[in-house]
Parts: structure tokens; sequence; C-alpha cells
């Protein structure tokens, strides 16, 4: 993602809402996209672009300007989508019905097979899902994925092979 | 890469983005000063507030004002009396003292005296 140039200057002015609008015109598409394919329904992802964008609202005046604003807001996404399957596995824990409610989703149109993939994906412990469909999905190379999730990339293929191994039992028991 | 298998609503983005924008318009959403600071600003009101408070009441309690008012007169009475007359019990000895005597004399003591005191006296200093 290029930065249009004079967003760094709006920055030191503290000039936040014009720099927030520009956000929300150039990364909106984008970030939507990426918090969709983490939390796969579009209720979900709609959620998660709102809390990010407030997230980042708030966050704005703090922000030093280390890293480029696209990382920088990709990684209150994750944040977000991570508290949101977090809150989801809770309901699905008590509920049972995360699966039923994709399959009810109007705005999913995947075959049983995706469906299936995606519970045998909901059964992962959350950090494990997000690794999982950011590599697998996103097709997110490990080094960028180590600076979004600050974790070591030793640990994210590890993680990532665990979780596959679960995948592929989950579908040999079915 | 969008998935094919995810639709959106008709003029998602369109509308999302319109509503994104109210964010920082709305009541909750107001940046505000750091906590910390905000409990700084209270606790320094509040501090003058007490001290303005300590200063009114010590300024303006009509039993000190009065007293304030009667002191210096009162002050320069006392000072002016004979503490003898304040407490005279405190000033009258009533005990045996040793007389000197002349103390141009070869002899300074009366050394019958000097016994007789000590030999009265001395457990005080044991």
């Amino acid at each position: 993602m290029v930065e249009p140039q004079g967003w760094r200057e709006w920055l030191r002015q503290k000039r936040f809402e014009p720099l927030f609008n520009a956000f929300v015109d150039q990364f909106t598409e984008s970030l939507y996209w990426q918090a969709r394919k983490l939390v796969t329904r579009h209720d979900l992802a709609d959620d998660v672009l709102q809390d990010s964008f407030i997230s980042a609202w708030k966050a704005l005046p703090k922000f030093k300007g280390e890293s480029n604003f696209y990382t920088w807001l990709f990684r209150i996404v994750c944040n977000q989508s991570f508290a949101s399957l977090k809150k989801e596995k809770r309901y699905t824990e008590i509920e049972g019905s995360s699966v039923a409610a994709l399959n009810e989703d109007p705005f999913f149109n995947g075959d049983k097979a995706l469906a299936d993939l995606h519970k045998a994906i909901a059964a992962l412990p959350v950090k494990q899902q997000i690794v999982f469909k950011l590599r697998y999905f996103n097709e997110m190379p490990y080094h960028q994925m180590s600076k979004v999730l600050e974790t070591s990339e030793g640990a994210l293929k590890a993680s990532y092979h665990h979780a596959k191994e679960k995948i592929k039992k989950s579908f040999q028991l079915d | 890469m969008i998935n094919p298998e995810y639709n959106i609503p008709e003029d998602y983005f369109a509308k999302k983005k319109i509503a994104l924008k109210q964010i920082p318009h709305r009541k909750s959403t107001v940046i505000k000063m750091p906590r910390w600071q905000n409990s700084l600003a209270i606790a320094a009101s509040l501090s003058l507030l007490i001290l303005a408070g300590i200063y009114y009441f010590n300024h303006s309690n009509p039993a000190e004002a009065s007293l304030n008012m009667v002191s210096e007169a009162a002050l320069d009475e006392f000072i002016n009396d004979s503490p003898y007359s304040a407490y005279p019990e405190i000033y009258f000895f009533e005990e045996e003292s040793i007389e000197l005597g002349d103390l141009n004399s070869e002899q300074l003591f009366d050394e019958e005296q000097l016994d007789y005191y000590l030999n009265q006296y001395t457990n005080e200093f044991l």
C-alpha cells in the first residue's frame, strides 16, 4: 500500500480529522476484506471494521509513525478480529450455533466443503485461527505476519503446522 | 484477492465510508486528555479549594478575631508583671541553704555547716 504524500505532515501538524478521513477513503475496502477473511461472516466483519476505525481514531494522537499507516491499521483489525472470534467462540461453546449462523448468512455463498473447513477452523484456539487464516486465506508471508502479530516466525510456523494437523484430523474423523 | 464465496450488501462501501467519517464527531469518541492528566487537574483544584477554606477559616473566625484584638494589650500587661506575683509559691523557698561566709577570708567555707548540709541532702545526688 503506497501512502499518499502529506499524511506524515498532517500527523506532525496534529491534523487528525483530515488524516482519518483519508484513511477511510483509502483503506476501508481493503481492511474490510482482511477482517472478513478472519471472521468469515459479514455482520462480524462489519462490526470489526467499525470498532477498528473507532480504536484508530482514539489512538491516532499517540501514533508515533514507526510503521506505515496501513500496517498500523491492519494490526488494529487483527486485534479486533481476535476479540470478535473470542466472543464468538464463547457464544459457540454456550449456544453451539456458530456454523449454523454461517450457513444462514445471506452473504456467504460457499459450498458444504468450505462450510466444513470453517467449522474445523472455528474449533481451533482463537490465536491459531488467526494464524491459519492469515496464512491460508490471505497468503501472508511469515515475516510480515510476525510484524503484524508481534510473534516470532518460528512460533507462527509451529502454530500453523498444529492448526493444519488438527483440521486434517477433524476431516478424517468426519 | 476477494474470496468468491463472500458477498456484501449493495452499496455497502459507499454507505460505510459516510458512517465511518462520523466517528470523529461522536461524543463518545472525542479525543480526551489522558486519565492521569484529568486526575492531576482534579487533585490540583481540590487542593486549592481546601487551602482557600483553611485560610478563610483562620482569618474569619470570631473567637480568633477577638483574641487577636486583645492579645497585644494583655501580652504587655503579662510581661510587665513580676513573675512572683503570678506564681508566688514557686519562687518562695523555705529550704535551708548554706550561707557562704566572707569570700575574702582564708577559710571560704564553714566546714561544719558544709558537713551538716551534705549529710542532709546527699541522697538527692545518689
